[in-house]
């Protein structure tokens, strides 16, 4: 059976990088949020929009290489939840964490793909 | 002026998004146009700019509390405030930590340079998306004039907070007219095509000291007539001269 592998290390830094930066902003967007509508239910999305977000760029950047399309779209997937949380707060460092795992899903499906051969 | 565009219902910062927009453009086009690096190479590059961004960023952001926050009590009382970022402390501290990060993964001078030089066009066009954003979000604004090309800001505004219904200098707008023309020379004539990053730091260093005489926005502790943004062109207009006389004198054709 042959399997197609990514050959790209961009991606895999890039999801990494974007994720671990996800996990303090997510709390720091959380309190800003809290504080703008003045609602502990706000804060507790908030901050767990962008918990979920680093940890999915985490575990699906590290997989870039092994399933890279699967690991584009969760990518992707947490660029959208991690725009909709650090949006809402205006949170720079969480947008910078944003672009980065943006431009790693991006690489994920544009990179150079081999064909594997599996047994 | 647009400080807020509305996605779906929820409203962003226009400077954020355009920053967004800059930072992906460019290494997106670095990635896909870029023919003299290889591929391989490329990845490396990407994954030390993702790391660098970061720095870049951090370097910005601090750059500017120790620009404005003369004392250590008002830094330390500011530091969790976001109270804006210095592009120049950002592009230095990136600048420094690419070298670093490049040289500890390929020990090579020659390849550093030829790399820089390769990234440099894309670099500017993700400040050209910066300095749009400048614009739009209204952060940085120029001195009342008369002109025609002065631009009045909405009543919310920083500016009008400042200098009221007056006609002020788009400020932002020169800085991205000079870096068209850096790009346009960059790719019409051979000097500039060669040694990208001499033009740039050449070019770029003077037209920012210049339009700083026109930017209207707090520009931090004037000393001797000048802001501290002029003071650090200089400064690296030193090192350059430096930089390019040792160049001159051992006959290598990279800094």
């Amino acid at each position: 059976m042959s399997k197609k592998r990514g050959t790209s290390t961009a991606p895999i830094v890039l999801g990494i990088v974007g994720g671990v930066l996800d996990l303090p902003f997510a709390i720091c967007s959380g309190v800003c949020a809290g504080a703008l509508t003045n609602s502990e239910e706000v804060t507790s999305t908030y901050l767990g929009l962008g918990i979920v977000a680093g940890i999915i760029a985490i575990v699906f950047g590290c997989m870039a290489k092994k399933r890279p399309a699967l690991a584009g779209g969760m990518l992707v997937v947490s660029t959208i939840l991690s725009l909709v949380c650090f949006g809402f707060s205006y949170n720079f460092g969480g947008l910078i964490a944003t672009v980065v795992t943006l431009i790693g899903a991006i690489l994920c499906f544009t990179q150079k793909k081999e064909i594997v051969e599996e047994s | 002026m647009l400080p807020q565009i509305t996605i779906f219902g929820q409203k962003y910062s226009s400077y954020n998004l355009a920053i967004m927009v800059g930072i992906i453009f460019a290494i997106l086009a670095f990635y896909k146009w870029e023919k003299k690096i290889p591929a391989t190479e490329k990845d490396t590059i990407i994954s030390i700019v993702g790391v660098d961004l970061v720095v870049g960023f951090f370097s910005a952001f601090l750059g500017n509390k120790l620009l404005h926050f003369q004392t250590w009590e008002a830094f330390r009382e500011h530091f969790f405030e976001f109270t804006g970022m210095t592009f120049l402390c950002g592009l230095i501290g990136s600048i420094l930590f690419f070298v670093a990060v490049y040289y500890i993964v390929y020990r090579d001078w020659k390849k550093l340079y030829r790399t820089l030089n390769s990234i440099t066009p894309y670099f500017i066009l993700a400040q050209i998306w910066g300095r749009i954003g400048c614009f739009l979000g209204g952060c940085c604004f120029g001195k009342p004039t008369d002109g025609i090309f002065g631009v009045r800001y909405p009543e919310n505004s920083y500016a009008f907070l400042k200098y009221g219904d007056a006609k002020l200098y788009p400020a932002p707008v020169l800085e991205i007219v000079w870096l068209l023309f850096m790009l346009f020379c960059m790719q019409f004539i051979k000097i500039c095509r060669q040694e990208k990053v001499i033009c740039y730091f050449c070019m770029y260093l003077p037209g920012r000291f210049m339009i700083e005489f026109f930017r209207g926005d707090n520009r931090g502790n004037i000393l001797w007539g000048i802001s501290p943004s002029q003071r650090i062109c200089l400064g690296i207009l030193l090192i350059m001269a430096i930089l390019l006389y040792q160049r001159k004198r051992c006959g290598r054709h990279y800094i």
